[in-house]
C-alpha cells in the first residue's frame, strides 16, 4: 500500500516505511540493458542460500574508482559491461553479519565473467566492526534524547570510538567535556582545539557532561569485557527496488575529508576539504583529482573549508573556516584569491557557510561568521559584493536574537534562508536581499540543518534532531514535514529533483534515501562504503531518473548513486 | 573468548597511504612517527588530565599521538612514555570512523 502525502499547513506527514511494498519488477532488470554483463553471479551463504540485498563491489587493482551493484531477489548481481574494463578486479561485499574471503577476478572486455560468491558468517568481533553508526545507536539502550545526543559524536568520528572504549564514567565525562572544545572540523587526524580549550577543561565537567559520560560508560566495553551489554542489532538488507542501483565510489587522495560535493554543468565534481586548505576537483570519467591550494592566513589556526558553492560564471567559492577566509577559484585561470572576514584576525572568527549560487541577481553572495571578539554578537550574516569584496553586515531585527544558523540557502531572487540547527530554537529564517529584513518561520521540532531551493523557489531542508525532511513554500507560507523512516538517522541534507523525487542522506545510516513525491514511497539505497554525509547534490535528468552525489566525510570518498528503476 | 584486540586485525600502514587504511575501516595503532600531524594548538597537561604513570595496561608508549621520545600531538610539554591521559586510544588517527563496510570485508 502506498501512502499519499497529505497537504495541509504545517503538518507532519508519516510516509511509508523504507522496506515497504514496491510494485512488481523484473528481477532480471539488468538483462534488459543494452550492454552485455561484465561480471555476473550469485551470492549465497550456508545460512540463507541465495541472498538478496548484498552490495557487491568491484575495483580494478590500482584504480581509484569502485563500482557496486546489489543482488536481487534471486541473489543475482550484474556489473554492466560498460562499467568495467579489462583487468584484475578485487571483489568485496557488504552484507552485515557475513564476510567474503579475499576475492579477485579477471575481466576481459567483451566477455562475461561468471563469479559466484559464497559469504560466511561473521564472528562477533567482525560483526561489531561492521556495524554502521546508526546500527550502534539503534542497538544501544537509552532514551531518545540520549540516542540523539550520540549523533553529535559523528561530527568528528564514528561510533566505534565511544563504543569500543573502556573508559569508566569519570574518564568518559572528561572525554565528553573535551569534545566540546574541539573545533567543528576536528577529527582524530586533525584534533584541532578551540582557542579557549585549556581554560574550559580546567573546570570539572558539567552535570550534563557527567551524565552523558555515565551513560556512554554504561554501554561501552568498560564493564563487560569483550562483549557489549546489549545485543548488536543490524538493520535488514535492502530488498526490491533498493537493489536496483549502480553506485560508483571515487577515492580522493591523501587525508581528504570531503564536506560538500557539488556537480557542475560540465560534469565535474567540486569538493570542499573539511580539514586541509584545498579546493578539490574530481573528474568522474577518469577519476582524476586536482587540488587547488588555498594559502594560510592564520598560522596555527584550524585549516579547511566547509561549504562550496558556484556562481553563474562557474567560479568556485569556499568558506575556509578557522582561517576566516573566503577562497575563490577562477575556473578559467586556475588561480585562487582570498577575501578575509571582517575581524578575521580577532579571536576565533571563522566562516562556515557561503552561498554564491544566485549572486548573478545582484552581484552579492551570502556568508556568515561565528566567533569573533564579541561573544554577545558571535553570529554575523553578511552580503558580500563580489566585484568590490565589501562585506555588509545584515543585523537581526531589533530585539531579536542573533541571526544564528548553520545552513544558508539562497533562493532564486538571492534572498537567503538560515537554517538554525539548534533544537531549542524551532525556527528557520529568511532575509530579504534588497531590504535586509528578516522573517522568522516557526517549525515543529528543531529548526533545520541544510537544504536546497527547488525550481519553484521552495526551500527543502533537513531537521537533524527530529530526523525529518521539510519543505517551506514562501508563496503559501506552508511547511510540510516527513519523518525519515530509519530512526535516529540524523537527517543532514535534502534536495528535490524538480520532477518527482526527493533525495537525502545523513551522518549515520550509510543510506541514500529517495522519496517518491507521487506515491509517498521511500527507497533506501545501502551504500558500499561508510558515509557520513554533510551535503547532497542531485544530478537532475529531464529525460530519465535523477541520481545523487554525496561524500564520505570521514573516509575521503565521493559516491554517485544511480537508481535503475522508478 | 579471546581478548578483543583491535591491534590483532590484519592491517598495513603505508605512511600517508594509511588514508586507504582508514577507508576500509581497519583500525591500527599507527605510531606518531608515521602519523605526521600539522602544527596545532595543544592542551595544557592539567586540561588534558595527563598523569605521569600508566592507566592499567595503557600508556603513552602505545598511543598513536605520542611523539618519541617525550612529546605529544595534543598535550603540551614533555610527556613520559609511561604517562597517560584520557585521550589515549588504540585507534589510528587515520581511522576517522569509516567502519568496515564493503570496501574491505572484515
Amino acid at each position: 500500500m502506498n501512502r499519499k502525502v497529505a497537504l495541509i499547513s504545517i503538518t507532519v506527514a508519516f510516509a511509508a516505511g523504507f522496506a515497504g511494498p514496491v510494485p512488481p519488477f523484473d528481477a532480471g532488470a539488468f538483462a534488459q540493458t543494452k550492454t552485455a554483463p561484465g561480471i555476473t553471479g550469485k551470492v549465497s551463504s550456508k545460512e540463507e542460500g541465495t541472498m538478496e540485498g548484498v552490495v557487491v563491489s568491484a575495483k580494478r587493482q590500482g584504480a581509484t574508482i569502485m563500482v557496486s551493484v546489489v543482488t536481487n531477489k534471486q541473489g543475482e548481481y550484474t556489473f554492466p559491461g560498460d562499467r568495467v574494463e579489462s583487468g584484475v578486479y578485487e571483489i568485496t561485499t557488504r552484507a552485515i553479519g557475513y564476510v567474503l574471503k579475499p576475492t579477485t577476478t579477471t575481466v576481459t572486455v567483451g566477455t562475461t565473467d561468471r563469479l559466484d560468491l559464497e559469504v560466511t558468517k561473521a564472528s562477533y568481533q567482525q560483526l561489531a566492526l561492521q556495524m554502521s553508526n546508526s546500527e550502534w545507536i539503534q542497538s544501544a539502550p537509552g532514551t531518545p534524547a540520549q540516542k540523539v545526543a550520540m549523533l553529535r559524536c559523528l561530527d568528528c568520528h564514528g561510533m566505534q570510538r565511544p563504543m569500543f572504549s573502556r573508559h569508566n564514567a569519570e574518564h568518559m565525562a572528561i572525554s565528553v567535556q573535551r569534545m566540546t572544545v574541539h573545533t567543528a572540523n576536528a577529527s582524530p587526524t586533525f584534533p584541532f582545539f578551540s582557542q579557549n580549550a585549556s581554560g574550559v577543561l580546567s573546570n570539572p565537567p558539567s552535570k550534563g557532561e557527567a551524565d552523558f559520560g555515565a551513560y556512554l560508560a554504561s554501554i561501552n566495553l568498560s564493564t563487560h569485557g569483550d562483549k557489549w551489554s546489549f545485543p548488536l542489532k543490524p538493520m535488514p538488507r535492502p530488498t526490491g527496488k533498493a537493489t536496483q542501483v549502480i553506485m560508483t565510489t571515487y577515492d580522493l587522495p591523501g587525508l581528504s575529508a570531503p564536506h560538500d560535493t557539488l556537480l557542475d554543468k560540465e560534469g565535474n565534481v567540486w569538493v570542499s576539504n573539511f580539514q586541509e586548505q584545498f579546493i578539490t576537483k574530481l573528474e568522474p570519467k577518469t577519476g582524476k583529482v586536482t587540488q587547488y591550494s588555498v594559502p594560510i592566513s592564520k598560522p596555527g589556526f584550524p585549516t579547511g573549508g566547509l561549504m562550496i558553492t558556484q556562481d553563474r560564471d562557474g567560479n568556485i567559492w569556499q568558506g575556509m573556516m578557522g582561517q576566516a577566509q573566503i577562497a575563490k577559484l577562477d575556473v578559467k585561470t586556475g588561480k585562487v584569491s582570498i577575501l578575509l572576514a571582517p575581524d578575521w584576525d580577532k579571536g576565533d572568527t571563522r566562516f562556515t557557510m557561503i552561498d554564491a549560487l544566485h549572486s548573478h541577481v545582484d552581484g552579492k553572495l551570502w556568508t556568515k561568521t561565528n566567533g569573533g571578539p564579541d561573544p554577545t554578537h558571535a553570529n554575523k550574516l553578511y552580503q558580500v559584493d563580489i566585484s568590490t569584496g565589501q562585506f555588509k553586515e545584515i543585523l537581526p531585527p531589533v530585539g531579536k536574537r542573533d541571526i544564528a544558523a548553520y545552513g544558508l540557502v539562497s533562493d532564486l531572487d538571492n534572498n537567503v534562508y538560515g537554517l538554525d540547527n539548534s533544537s531549542a530554537q524551532k525556527q528557520i529564517w529568511r532575509t530579504d536581499g534588497k531590504t535586509g529584513e528578516t522573517k522568522y518561520i516557526d517549525l515543529p521540532g528543531g529548526g533545520g540543518r541544510r537544504g536546497h531551493i527547488d525550481s519553484q523557489n521552495r526551500l527543502w531542508f533537513s531537521q537533524f534532531h527530529d530526523n525529518r525532511y521539510g519543505m517551506y513554500d514562501p508563496k503559501t507560507e506552508k511547511v510540510m514535514l516527513w519523518d525519515v523512516p530509519t530512526p535516529f538517522a540524523g537527517a543532514y541534507d535534502v534536495q528535490y529533483d524538480d520532477r518527482r523525487y526527493v533525495w537525502g542522506a545523513d551522518m549515520s545510516t550509510d543510506l541514500a534515501q529517495r522519496m517518491d513525491m507521487e506515491t509517498g514511497e521511500w527507497t533506501a539505497f545501502l551504500l558500499p562504503i561508510s558515509i557520513n554525509t554533510r551535503h547532497v547534490d542531485v544530478q537532475k535528468n529531464p529525460n530519465g531518473l535523477s541520481s545523487l552525489w554525496t561524500e564520505g566525510q570521514q573516509n575521503g570518498k565521493i559516491v554517485h548513486i544511480e537508481p535503475l528503476m522508478p | 573468548m579471546a581478548k578483543f584486540d583491535l591491534l590483532s586485525r590484519r592491517a598495513t600502514v603505508k605512511g600517508i597511504g594509511a588514508a586507504a587504511l582508514a577507508s576500509c575501516g581497519i583500525a591500527s595503532a599507527a605510531r606518531a612517527q608515521v602519523y605526521k600531524p600539522q602544527e596545532q594548538m595543544k592542551l595544557t597537561q592539567k586540561a588534558a588530565h595527563y598523569q605521569d604513570g600508566p592507566m592499567k595496561d595503557e600508556s603513552c608508549a602505545s598511543c598513536p599521538y605520542f611523539i618519541q621520545p617525550n612529546a605529544c600531538v595534543t598535550v603540551d610539554g614533555p610527556v613520559s612514555v609511561n604517562g597517560w591521559c584520557p585521550m589515549y586510544t588504540q585507534f589510528s588517527p587515520f581511522d576517522r570512523g569509516a567502519h568496515c563496510a564493503g570496501a574491505k570485508s572484515c
